[in-house]
């Protein structure tokens, strides 16, 4: 059976100790192809995923929710219906420096486990569980050190097929040349596969993606968190370990967010920010502001509805930004 | 036998009405006097296109809701220590009020304040330039409220629910903080159903949960307890927390004794209007537990002095309307019965303020279990069931969703409780966007509202 995961905190890891497959519904390969109709208000990427969601139920797979935004859980409600088994929301804390948080984490991790069990899934022995927990990890820091080592696209396309199926497949050249063109970070929400022309549109214009800190893109690979050894026997350590990497814009606060991106924008000589959002998605395009008032550097904020309607603009405002940047 | 139709009065009206009043002995509170002063001093304009009930019971009421500001600088000046609680709506005020020093506001009542002050204030504006434009709520108001300083005083110390929260505020609040106000996070976590064989606790407001997210919220609520007693200077005990939900309970009670008298009688002794400000004293008693008493109690002594003389605010034939949100325009509720409506039952987003806290228990335990039958963490079909249950006991011919104008809820919420409304009672329903000054889209709303009530009053006709 596979198990669509609407956001990358869920662990995916789970899933396939549970002996089932997961799969990164944000970086569904039909996502983005089918032309949204959306309800005025609603963000276009939750619109997707729920209907995303609902085809997939319906072909007995599971889904998994996060609670992460409102739109989500509001989307889950239309979904997963008290009667059905098939979905799930993942109630991911928004806080994460006290306690509670990280009861409440692993209480749900707890669920979650419940839940493939109730799926059909059955829990690998301790030593095949490690070996899933420990390769789906050094699948991520593989992934993580090509940053500056292919092109914008294929790198978030090496990012999408892990989350798509766990695999971390390099093309063996590089072919990416890490001093050409200016280094810019494209921060936001999800970027899903057929909105990769932006960045072609970035490098196109002269621009180099320095960062890529989409939620399909290097930042969804999460936090690199010191890991006891093979925890993989004991839930709690496990669920300290999967509640730590998150990385997110709804955190609260979201000082981790901005830790991470000051990490990379400072190392990688970033001059400037692409802000990408989803239309309807508030929590992204509230940071717009304190993204340049962090960093101090110039914004230029992109969303789905100009991705999807207006191309050529697009283009036109990517290379206009990348000319005030040169 | 007829009712008695009490008209309600304009500003100016009211003025000569405060006269005749004081000439015949009215005794006001501290923050008393006539009404059109707010007009003068704070810039309410909105107010000169109200109508309000010509009661000393709701002139008390209004003076006490628009002098909010003003009371909790006065208290600053005496010395207490000011609490903004932002977004849980009914939970940390309970907590504050009860350590002595301390009082607590919502920030979040400047969504109100455009509409107040007909948006010559500019706060949306100023919002937009810090970065909150309108796709955001009128909540974004708030923002620019804490930056340019001149609504209401700084708080000493800000707390803000975060977890199962509308994105709205959630990205308001993170903003705020970013710029410069430092604020206490505590998890709310999205309520659900218990499932098979899982320990659950059973809310106020009669919904089933599942243990572990009271557990979440009781322990976080400790933690929020422990900063507000630490800023009072007292230690947190249960004796405490216990006082907080005793007081809270009595306020509750009489506003739940209100609500019964006037969406109840067969035509409301209390104006539409008058009932949304009388519900909103529910969740921070207006920073004012005591006074908060007796705002409400001269309320319901009004309404019940109304109900014995037969003397209501609409005409007999008013189609009951149940309302559910709260409207950005307060002039929506006039306009409801201008048009021939009433409000026969309410869910302004904070009926959890308004349920009794359980005395049987740990403080702690029970305001964990009344945050979480919050209408706002959970699925909306919660929320739905609630309407239903309460407007079938009202009695209810008509059902109005108002829709907030950039709300991320509002996107979805209003086709699930309609749809549960027509299903189970069959009664017509409608959701209509109200803006903080509704006077540019009034030919819509009329339209729209009015052919509700017309459909309510034909299915009358249908009935044998
Ligand atoms: S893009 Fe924004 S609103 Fe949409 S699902 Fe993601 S966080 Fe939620
Ligand atoms: S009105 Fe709705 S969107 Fe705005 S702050 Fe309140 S709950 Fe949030």
């Amino acid at each position: 059976m596979e198990v669509y995961l609407a956001s990358p905190w869920i662990p995916r890891e789970l899933v396939e100790v549970h002996g089932l497959v997961p799969r990164g519904l944000f970086c569904a390969p039909a996502f983005g192809t089918a032309t949204p109709r959306m309800a005025e208000g609603v963000c276009s990427f939750a619109q997707q995923s729920l209907e995303l969601a609902r085809t997939h139920c319906g072909q007995d797979n599971a889904v998994v929710f996060g609670s992460s935004c409102d739109q989500m859980r509001r989307g889950f409600d239309l979904v997963g219906e008290p009667q059905k088994t098939n979905v799930f929301l993942f109630n991911l804390p928004a806080t994460w420096q006290s306690d509670a948080a990280q009861h409440l984490f692993r209480a749900e991790f707890e669920r979650f486990t419940r839940f493939l069990e109730r799926l059909g899934g059955r829990r690998q022995a301790d030593e095949s569980a490690a070996t899933i927990i420990d390769g789906a990890r050094d699948a991520r820091a593989k992934l993580r050190s090509l940053w500056n080592k292919l092109r914008a696209r294929g790198f978030a396309e090496c990012i999408a097929r892990f989350h798509w199926d766990g695999r971390a497949i390099v093309e063996p050249a590089s072919d990416a040349n890490a001093d050409a063109g200016v280094p810019v970070a494209v921060v936001g929400g999800p970027l899903t596969q057929a909105q990769l022309v932006i960045l072609d549109a970035i490098e196109s214009a002269g621009g180099r993606v320095a960062l890529n800190a989409t939620e399909t893109g290097e930042r969804s690979l999460g936090l690199e968190t010191p890991f006891p050894g093979r925890a993989a026997g004991s839930t709690g350590g496990l669920a300290r370990f999967f509640f730590s990497r998150i990385i997110d814009v709804w955190q609260r606060p979201n000082t981790r967010l901005y830790a991470w991106l000051r990490e990379r924008i400072e190392e990688r000589n970033v001059r400037g920010i692409v802000l990408w959002h989803h239309v309807g998605c508030d929590l992204w395009r509230a940071e717009a502001a304190s993204l340049r008032e962090a960093f101090g550097l110039p914004i230029l904020t992109l969303d789905s509805e100009q991705a999807h309607s207006d191309r050529p603009r697009l283009a036109h405002r990517i290379a206009a930004f990348m000319e005030i940047l040169k | 036998m007829k009712h008695c139709l009490l008209k309600p009065l304009s500003l100016d009206a009211w003025d000569d009405r405060y006269r005749e009043l004081v000439q015949s002995g009215l005794i006001d509170p501290f923050y008393g006097g006539p009404l059109s002063r707010h007009v003068t001093a704070s810039g309410d304009h909105r107010l000169e296109r109200l109508r309000f009930d010509s009661s000393p019971a709701a002139l008390r009421l209004w003076n006490f809701l628009l002098t909010e500001n003003e009371r909790l600088r006065q208290a600053r000046a005496a010395g207490d220590r000011l609490v903004g609680a932002m977004k849980d709506l009914g939970t940390v005020p309970v907590m504050a009020f009860a350590l002595k020093g301390l009082r607590a506001f919502y920030p979040d009542g400047t969504w109100w304040t455009p509409c107040l002050m007909e948006e010559t204030d500019c706060l949306l504006p100023k919002a937009e330039a810090l970065g909150i434009d309108a796709s955001f709520c009128p909540v974004r108001a708030m923002l620019a409220a804490f930056q340019d300083g001149g609504h209401f005083p700084r708080p000493d110390f800000l707390i803000c629910s975060a977890g199962a929260v509308c994105d709205d505020f959630s990205a308001i609040a993170q903003r705020l903080e970013k710029l410069g106000f430092p604020v206490l996070w505590w998890e709310i976590p999205r309520r659900r159903a218990p499932e098979p064989g899982e320990t659950h606790s059973v809310l106020p407001g009669g919904m089933v949960t599942a243990r572990e997210l009271v557990d979440c919220v009781r322990e976080e609520l400790a933690r929020v307890g422990k900063a507000l007693a630490e800023l009072a200077g007292q230690v947190p005990s249960d004796a405490i927390w216990k006082e907080g939900v005793q007081a809270a309970n009595h306020v509750r009670g009489l506003l739940a004794e209100l609500r019964r008298t006037v969406y109840r009688a067969p035509v409301p002794p209390l104006p539409a209007i008058e009932m949304l400000i009388a519900e909103m004293l529910a969740i921070h008693y207006c920073s004012d537990r005591e006074e908060t008493v007796a705002v409400l109690t001269d309320l319901l002594d009004e309404a019940r002095r109304r109900l014995g003389t037969r003397v209501g605010v609409v005409a007999d034939d008013a189609v009951r309307v149940f309302w559910v949100n709260p409207v950005a325009d307060l002039r929506a509720m006039n306009l409801l019965e201008e048009w021939g409506g009433c409000l026969c039952g309410s869910d302004f987003m904070f009926t959890h303020a308004m349920d009794f806290i359980p005395e049987n228990m740990p403080p702690l335990e029970a305001l964990a279990r009344m945050a979480l039958a919050d209408p706002m963490v959970g699925p909306a079909a919660d929320r739905a069931a609630r309407v239903v249950r309460e407007a079938r006991a009202a009695k209810a011919e008509a059902v109005v969703v108002a829709r907030i104008p950039g709300a991320s809820h509002s996107a979805t919420e209003g086709r699930v409780i309609l749809e549960a409304m027509r299903h189970a009672l069959g009664i017509p329903g409608v959701e209509v966007e109200i803006a903080p000054v509704c006077d540019a889209m009034q030919p819509t709303l009329a339209g729209r509202l009015q052919a509700l009530l017309e459909t309510a009053r034909a299915r009358r006709m249908k009935k044998p």
